[in-house]
């Protein structure tokens, strides 16, 4: 188990190199500079252009380039500045003054702001929720499905999941703002302040809403299958009552699947929002991306991708640390 | 050659024995018609379907005016349901779903969407099953370090965040040669199947390694066959039930990331002629539809019921091609 893990763990670095590459790679084709912008605005002149390629290091060749990026390099004052490995996403080349670290995970000035009001505190919210939102009505939703199988009830739930499966955030949400916000006026098509839970809720469920249809659809096939084994039989022909039954006996080893794929779903949920967040014009990671990439801000490009790929690694490496701590018969393989 | 002369004889054998005996012999794919035929949910996604694909090929001559053509002083025509629009424009029925902000025809506009996005479902479709099915079979066949080569390619394809990665695509190379090649379909296409080809080539190689190691593929190789032989003879046949059905799944998902693109304003650059092949798509409508939301709430409305029709349509029709397919696996 620990062999695993680790040799699990050990892979995490040739992937983040190769994408780091790929992604490097991609934004040099790119034609363009990062500091010339659409043509309506003011050009910035060669001169210019030049001290600000020595200031960043454009003016070197790739490979050592793409080495100060990640590694580090020495600065003009002969101090070492670390680069990707401790963390540091380097300078943002549009935000001026601004490391792209900083623009992540900086929380804004004003009173009772905390990390939760950083941009990624933004992206992390709407993941979060969404996934309390999957979870605490998916469980009971496939929990119910699977007690009363073959009934209307089931079908129902049925009809819901699949639909659920289908139907892409993207477009729930085109659908929530037709129909709650323009048709009844409930929710503002675009929210001025995400303070409180209020506003949170629509677009929570919206995400939410395919994560939920999923968990509903393992929990009822994984319900089923707990079911109908040996030991369920001997837990019912001892005596022992219903309740007892299906609460302490099926749920408990239900939940294992259901659980271990829950760290990918929130991984998922929390780099996923790109689109959503573009929707809701929730100020997170997301919407900053689609806007950086048309300013070609190259760092926080590479910013993004590298943080998204750090995550969705991490959150396949929970898989076998949460099937590990839960079930005993991986660990002692 | 001569493992053809080896192999034939023993390939026809039992087909010709099965003829003169009682029961009639039924292929693997007539039985899966007959366990799919049951379904009736699959059916009825599968006529949806079609219908879909009728309205994207014959949308010239199926839309009622011109998709591009702005008629001026005729914008935020409501559809036909409504009395009125948000401004007070009553209904045209010529404009049976209303018009848009520069009084195009909503639904002329939506019918040549169709015809691009099932295009965009399609065409990568097809390539990463080839693609993704050769790199597969590649995989489980050779095994050692060919395997191990393809598999640790695949994971790292894997942690990569694919909407991302297709925005970045799209927006590094979008404006180079090879993004400007066919209306930007050529680089959206092969973006499409470099983000995607992953999930098919791991289920692909599963199937190579189990089928591996059966007695026909034994019997094969004893015969002499070559391993382009082995793949194209007998490890294709036996996976392409498996294709089938990500195909299925895969199509509309490759749909909504066109879509997510075009809402993004990166995907399939818009005709203005309307003399080329993509006058729209279901992305760009969205993108369309949703600047002017408050205007013209009806066209969002009536495009993401027909988007969504479309995929739930797909889906049923993956379940019951997977029930209908692979009778083992049981959901």
């Amino acid at each position: 188990m620990t062999g695993l893990l680790f040799r699990r763990f050990i892979w995490f670095f040739p992937v983040i190199i190769v994408i780091s590459l790929i992604t490097f790679a991609l934004m040099k084709l790119a034609p363009g500079g990062p500091w010339d912008r659409d043509a309506e605005s003011k050009q910035v002149d060669p001169r210019t252009q030049k001290l600000l390629d020595q200031r960043f290091g454009l003016d070197r060749p790739l490979p050592e380039q793409y080495l100060r990026y990640m590694v580090g390099y020495t600065n003009a004052k002969g101090i070492f500045e670390c680069g990707v490995v401790c963390g540091n996403l380097g300078p943002s080349y549009r935000q001026r003054g601004k490391n792209v670290q900083d623009i992540f995970f900086g929380v804004p000035e004003g009173d009772g702001r905390n990390f939760f009001h950083s941009k990624f505190g933004y992206s992390l919210r709407l993941g979060l929720l969404s996934m309390i939102f999957a979870v605490v009505v998916g469980i009971p939703m496939g929990v119910l499905a699977a007690l009363r199988q073959n009934t209307s009830v089931d079908y129902l739930i049925t009809l819901v999941t699949n639909v659920g499966v289908a139907v892409p955030s993207f477009v729930v949400a085109f659908f929530a703002i037709v129909v709650l916000a323009v048709g009844l006026h409930l929710i503002p098509v675009v929210q001025k302040s995400w303070s409180g839970i209020t506003p949170w809720i629509v677009p929570a469920m919206v995400f939410g809403f395919g994560t939920l249809a999923q968990t509903a659809r393992f929990t009822r096939s994984a319900m089923l299958e707990v079911m109908s084994q040996e030991f369920i039989r001997a837990a019912r022909s001892k005596g022992l009552g219903e309740r007892v039954v299906i609460w302490k006996h099926t749920v408990r080893n239900m939940l294992i699947p259901v659980v271990t794929n829950l760290g990918p779903a929130l991984v998922g949920l929390i780099t996923g929002s790109i689109v959503i967040e573009n929707i809701f014009g929730i100020p997170g990671i997301g919407r900053d991306f689609v806007l950086s990439i048309g300013n070609r801000d190259y760092s926080l490009i590479m910013g993004t991708t590298l943080l998204y790929a750090v995550l969705i690694v991490l959150g396949n490496l929970s898989v076998d640390l949460l099937y590990g701590l839960i079930d005993p018969r991986v660990r002692s393989e | 050659m001569q493992t053809d002369a080896h192999t034939m004889p023993l390939a026809a054998a039992p087909l010709q024995l099965a003829e003169p005996q009682g029961p009639v012999s039924r292929s693997q794919w007539s039985l899966a018609w007959r366990r799919f035929r049951r379904n009736r949910a699959a059916l009825v996604s599968i006529a949806i379907i079609l219908l879909y694909g009728l309205a994207g090929l014959f949308a010239p001559w199926l839309a009622p005016h011109n998709p591009v053509k702005d008629n001026s002083g005729r914008d935020y025509v409501p559809p036909f349901w409504r009395a009125q629009s948000p401004a007070g424009v009553a209904p045209d029925l010529t404009f049976p779903l209303g018009t848009d902000s520069q009084g195009r025809d909503v639904l002329s506009r939506i019918l040549y969407g169709t015809r691009s996005s099932i295009v965009a479902g399609l065409m990568p479709a097809l390539i990463i099953l080839v693609i993704g099915s050769t790199l597969g079979f590649l995989a489980g066949w050779a095994g050692g370090m060919t395997d191990n080569l393809v598999m640790r390619t695949t994971d790292i394809f894997y942690a990569f965040p694919d909407v991302l990665f297709l925005i970045l695509i799209m927006v590094t190379l979008g404006s180079t040669p090879l993004g400007r090649l066919g209306n930007g379909l050529v680089l959206f296409l092969s973006a499409l199947a470099v983000v995607s080809w992953t999930g098919l080539a791991r289920l692909i190689r599963g199937s190579a390694l189990s089928l591996k190691n059966l007695e026909f593929i034994d019997a094969a190789r004893g015969l002499g066959a070559s391993n382009w032989r082995i793949i194209m003879h007998h490890l294709l046949p036996n996976s392409l039930s498996l294709m089938v059905v990500w195909a299925a799944f895969a199509v509309p998902r490759l749909i909504i990331a066109e879509a997510i693109l075009g809402y993004l304003g990166l995907g399939l650059r818009p005709s203005i002629t309307g003399k080329e092949f993509f006058v729209t798509s279901w992305g760009r409508l969205f993108l369309e539809a949703y600047s002017n939301v408050a205007s013209q709430p009806d066209f969002l409305l009536v495009l993401s019921l027909v988007v969504s029709v479309f995929v739930i349509s797909f889906t049923f029709l993956g379940d019951g091609l997977r029930d209908a397919l692979d009778p083992r696996q049981k959901r």
